[in-house]
């Protein structure tokens, strides 16, 4: 550990520091453009030269590129560094265009701080400048290559980082340029993050392109909802609309960076069909009217059919003060529910792995696994970061092994044994080492063998495991074999992806009784509800019984929906409630790996001015209110409902209600934001019982349909965002080729599926690296995928017919 | 007929070095060299084969192909002369000589004659600082240059045998 001396204060550090780091952790900042934390050195912008007074190197280097070493006294404001620096900046500039006053990067531009802070004011150089032509990339990316400085950052983080391949650096010396080979949108779903990482106006962000300067915004740490990383997040609004999200720093989760669905999912929030009245029965009216009237509606039908003939839904998305005010809602008034989850089967699979939360690891140290599993799940798909965290540990050397039946693709080399969806539980168990053979033709490749050696040599196992293909069994057979490496290796983790945001907060909420929205639609056909309040939650979105439950809905004497969106659902609805969302009030998420994380309120919110400007600027109609700004928290509306109906909930405000829970729920006592809860429990949690292992259950030419998820398309928030929408490869199936073949399909068909129900069309891939008997169908938000009724469903091949 | 052939053949030779090799981004650049020999230049059609026959993507093959000099993404000329634009070329005079070059052909650097005998073009040190004032045609050298000699090598490439010995 040496011990090294930086402007006369002396610090240690470990041995591999960079002398830049050294100092960053004195608290002192030696100016930088190519060096980044996540990026590591470079040396290509030369800003961070400093002068070696003494040790082992002397006179001005690169504080970047230089460890530091015992004995070594460094200066950053030495006489000959200060120079330096400042010729740097000037020589950088010297090609740069003169307009910073129309750069979209102006007021958060690291080049612009670095020149006025080098004190580089007056231009010396009379020559014309270098000059390139700008390229197309997307809708996300706005390209400006006239300011590039040749600092690699971008090419560093998209080829080396990210590992994705159709965007580097071509040409050399003053023609170099960055970019794409040719113009077209960037193919990466991390693309988002040049614009945070180029430190000057190359890369800015296309869909708020010239609406406002940083200053200018109303900023603040956020959390993405759109998958259940909870990756951090930070938010620019001006005039009541989100403009921009950046990635935020959380060492712990994301690192330094996001996807880009969860940088371009947030225009939900913005959308102009967004409830921002109460209504009932589809007039606008005051809350105190809306609440008058479905309290009084709900407690008549309470009365007259008893509290079981009205139940509260709630969702994965909402926040933990919603799901905990549910729970407390339905105690209060006994309504049936909270009913929080689309499947029973996904609440047995999150319950289940629950019971091995004492295993579960951050993506941090899903990082720095060196042998990683990844069962039952295809991550850019489902979680996109986890997709660069595990890049990042195969970076290192670590090895990982894919057991999925789909034709998963990662940005990297992995070794990917295919198998089907109900012989997976099968396969974890033989890994875990089950002494039994498994059947004949169960693995021709070899790769239990294999895989168990690469368990053997590893030292620090993970396993990633998806719960979208799960049955219960499956997840039994997660737990026992990370168990087993936890056992063998003394160390080892697991990392769930559940399917939403806030998973495990619901699953914590959740009583020993809860159910799935069958149990609810069974009830309503059964003609038992009368009532129903849904709060942020869409089932007409999310649920497989989609059609039936519309149906259902006719004989419903009340639906209320309080939620954000323009739902599906809100449009059936007799009473509509305009929820805040999370940019609007502050709010706790549980992510998937049980760490409690806050989102802060980035503004009031209220209708964007920018949506106002037909009507009037300002505005005619003169009031002390926000137009459209009369929204409530989910929490806070339900509260406001009990009331009404004669009952407080026991809170009214934040700090009350989260007071409230912390006393009604043991798992919350103790834990602040950002920490982890250790024993997450659900109440009366008796143990999943292991289910049988299905074989084979259809005969020849039956495929099994699988519906999945895409980074773009079937998210529920990110489906009502203007942004993301533009990155959707519209609803794609998939099928092997052979099978695809003797289907007499082929790449790029349009290809209908049909059957009583009605008929899905969709665009087929083929991938060579996906289970034969396989249909995998995007859920995707532009194809009636519940037609394909309860999954699992088996589809026979005599179903599938080519349109175009 | 016999150029469609002496591609194919090409490409087949190419495919099977690329299955031999442990790791057949190695054979990049022997890669993109053999198409240009065929083609006469890296074409875009030439990039695109080449990124196909080693599994690369089109960019990393263009960061390659614009990065290496003797790469040529553009139509060059039957003869690609190359004057040092190095140190000890230049304390030998050879700006000079670069100068007289543009003057005789009526071009300038980076540009190709309009009958396509000839492209020029500035080269970093080849090696050859003892015959200084040095310059390359395709893979010969040329040292101890004048203005002179230079008239005599223009000469001998338009119109002798030169042409014949002289592979790119
Ligand atoms: S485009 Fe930006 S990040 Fe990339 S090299 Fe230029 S300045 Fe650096
Ligand atoms: S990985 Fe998930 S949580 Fe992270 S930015 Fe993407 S969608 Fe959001
Ligand atoms: S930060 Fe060290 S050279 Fe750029
Ligand atoms: S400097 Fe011209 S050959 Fe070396």
């Amino acid at each position: 550990m040496p011990q090294i001396v930086i402007d006369g204060r002396s610090i240690e550090v470990a041995s591999g520091t960079k002398v830049i780091e050294a100092a960053q952790q004195l608290g002192i900042y030696i100016p930088r453009l190519c060096y980044h934390p996540a990026l590591g050195s470079a040396g290509a912008c030369r800003l961070c030269a400093v002068s070696f007074l003494e040790g082992p190197v002397r006179g001005l280097l690169m504080s970047c590129m230089v460890e530091a070493k015992e004995g070594m006294v460094v200066s950053t404001q030495h006489p000959d560094a200060l120079q330096f620096r400042k010729q740097i900046m000037e020589w950088l500039m010297m090609n740069h265009p003169h307009d910073c006053p129309v750069c979209d990067e102006g007021g958060h531009c690291v080049l612009q701080e670095m020149t006025v802070a080098g004190g580089h004011s007056m231009r010396r150089f009379p020559g014309s400048k270098r000059t390139y032509e700008d390229q197309d990339l997307g809708p996300f990316v706005q390209h400006e290559m006239n300011r590039c400085i040749h600092c690699w950052r971008c090419r560093r983080f998209y080829q080396e980082y990210s590992g994705y391949k159709d965007m580097g650096v071509m040409g050399l010396a003053s023609r170099t340029y960055f970019g794409r080979a040719v113009p077209g949108p960037l193919e990466s779903p991390f693309a988002g993050n040049l614009i945070d990482i180029c430190p000057t106006g190359v890369f800015t962000d296309k869909p708020s392109r010239f609406k406002a300067r940083r200053w200018e915004c109303q900023r603040a740490p956020s959390l993405c909802i759109h998958c259940c990383l909870g990756c951090s997040i930070v938010v620019n609004s001006r005039y009541r609309e989100v403009l921009r999200i950046e990635a935020g720093h959380n060492p712990e989760v994301n690192g330094h960076f996001i996807c880009d669905r969860g940088r371009y999912g947030f225009d939900y929030v913005n959308h102009p069909s967004r409830p921002r009245w109460p209504l009932v029965e589809g007039r606008a009216c005051s809350w105190q009217e809306a609440l008058a009237y479905a309290g009084g509606r709900l407690r008549e039908i309470i009365e007259k059919h008893g509290p079981s003939s009205a139940a509260v839904v709630g969702s994965s998305r909402a926040s933990l003060e919603s799901l905990g005010a549910l729970r407390l809602f339905c105690e209060k008034h006994a309504v049936s529910g909270p009913f929080l989850w689309m499947e029973t089967q996904e609440l047995k699979c999150v319950r289940r792995l629950l019971q091995g939360q004492e295993l579960f690891v951050s993506m941090k140290q899903v990082e720095e696994a060196d042998t990683i599993l990844v069962v039952g799940l295809d991550p850019v798909q489902e979680a996109p970061m986890l997709a660069l965290a595990l890049r990042q540990a195969w970076r290192k050397g670590g090895w990982v092994g894919v057991v999925d039946p789909r034709g998963v693709e990662l940005p990297f080399c992995f070794s990917h044994w295919v198998v089907h969806p109900r012989e997976m539980g099968m396969a974890l168990e033989y890994l875990a080492g089950k002494p039994k053979s498994p059947y004949e033709g169960f693995d021709d490749q070899g790769f239990l063998k294999a895989w168990r050696q690469a368990l053997a040599r590893g030292k620090r196992p993970v396993m990633a495991c998806g719960t979208l293909l799960a049955k219960a069994d499956f997840m039994g057979a997660c737990l026992e074999l990370a168990h087993f490496l936890r056992k063998e290796k003394g160390c080892g983790g697991l990392f769930p992806v559940l399917r939403g945001a806030n998973s495990l907060g619901a699953v914590a909420v959740s009583g020993s009784e809860a159910s799935g929205l069958e149990e609810l639609l069974e009830a309503i056909e059964r003609g038992e509800l009368k009532a129903l309040v849904l709060v942020e939650t869409d089932p007409l979105f999310s649920f497989w019984g989609k059609a039936r439950l519309k149906e259902g809905f006719k004989g419903l004497e009340l639906i209320l929906v309080m939620d954000y969106l323009p739902s599906g659902v809100s449009k059936q609805a007799s009473v509509v409630m305009p929820c805040k969302s999370l940019f609007e009030s502050s709010c706790l998420f549980v992510n998937n790996e049980g760490r409690l994380q806050e989102a802060t309120a980035v503004h009031h919110g209220g209708i964007p001015i920018s949506q106002m400007l037909e009507e009037a600027n300002p505005p005619r109609t003169f009031g002390t209110e926000i137009p459209g700004g009369g929204t409530c928290a989910g929490w806070e509306a339900l509260a406001k409902l009990s009331e009404a109906m004669g009952e407080s909930l026991g809170f009214s405000d934040l700090p009350g209600l989260r007071n409230v829970l912390r006393q009604r729920f043991g798992w919350l006592r103790e834990v602040r934001p950002g920490q982890r809860i250790l024993a997450l429990e659900p109440e009366g949690g008796k143990r999943w019982e292991e289910i049988f292992h299905s074989q084979k259950e259809e005969g020849q030419g039956a495929l099994s349909l699988l519906l999945v998820q895409a980074t773009f398309g079937t998210e529920e928030l990110s489906s009502y965002s203007r942004h993301s929408c533009k990155m959707e490869a519209g609803p794609m199936g998939f099928l092997h080729p052979e099978t695809a073949a003797c289907l007499g399909l082929k790449q790029g068909d349009l290809v209908r599926l049909g059957w009583e129900q009605g008929e899905l069309e969709f665009l087929l891939e083929t991938k060579e690296n996906m289970h034969k008997e396989l249909l995998v169908v995007q859920a995707h938000r532009l194809l009636d995928w519940d037609k394909a009724g309860r999954p699992p469903e088996v589809v026979n091949s005599g179903q599938l017919e080519k349109i175009i | 007929m016999e150029a469609t052939n002496q591609k194919t053949g090409l490409l087949k030779e190419l495919e099977q070095r690329i299955r031999r090799a442990e790791h057949p981004r190695e054979l990049v650049v022997d890669v993109m060299l053999a198409l240009q020999e065929q083609y006469g230049y890296l074409s875009d059609d030439a990039l695109e084969e080449a990124a196909r026959l080693l599994g690369m993507s089109l960019l990393e093959l263009e960061e390659l192909a614009s990065f290496y000099d003797f790469i040529y993404r553009r139509p060059v000329g039957r003869f690609v002369i190359r004057v040092c634009d190095s140190v000890v070329c230049w304390l030998e005079e050879g700006e000079k000589l670069g100068e007289h070059l543009e003057a005789r052909l009526g071009i300038r650097m980076g540009e190709t004659t309009p009958d396509g005998l000839f492209t020029l073009l500035p080269v970093c040190c080849i090696g050859y600082c003892d015959m200084a004032p040095a310059m390359l045609v395709n893979r010969r050298v040329y040292g101890n240059l004048n203005q002179e000699k230079i008239d005599k090598i223009l000469e001998e490439l338009r119109t002798g045998d030169e042409r014949k010995g002289l592979p790119r």
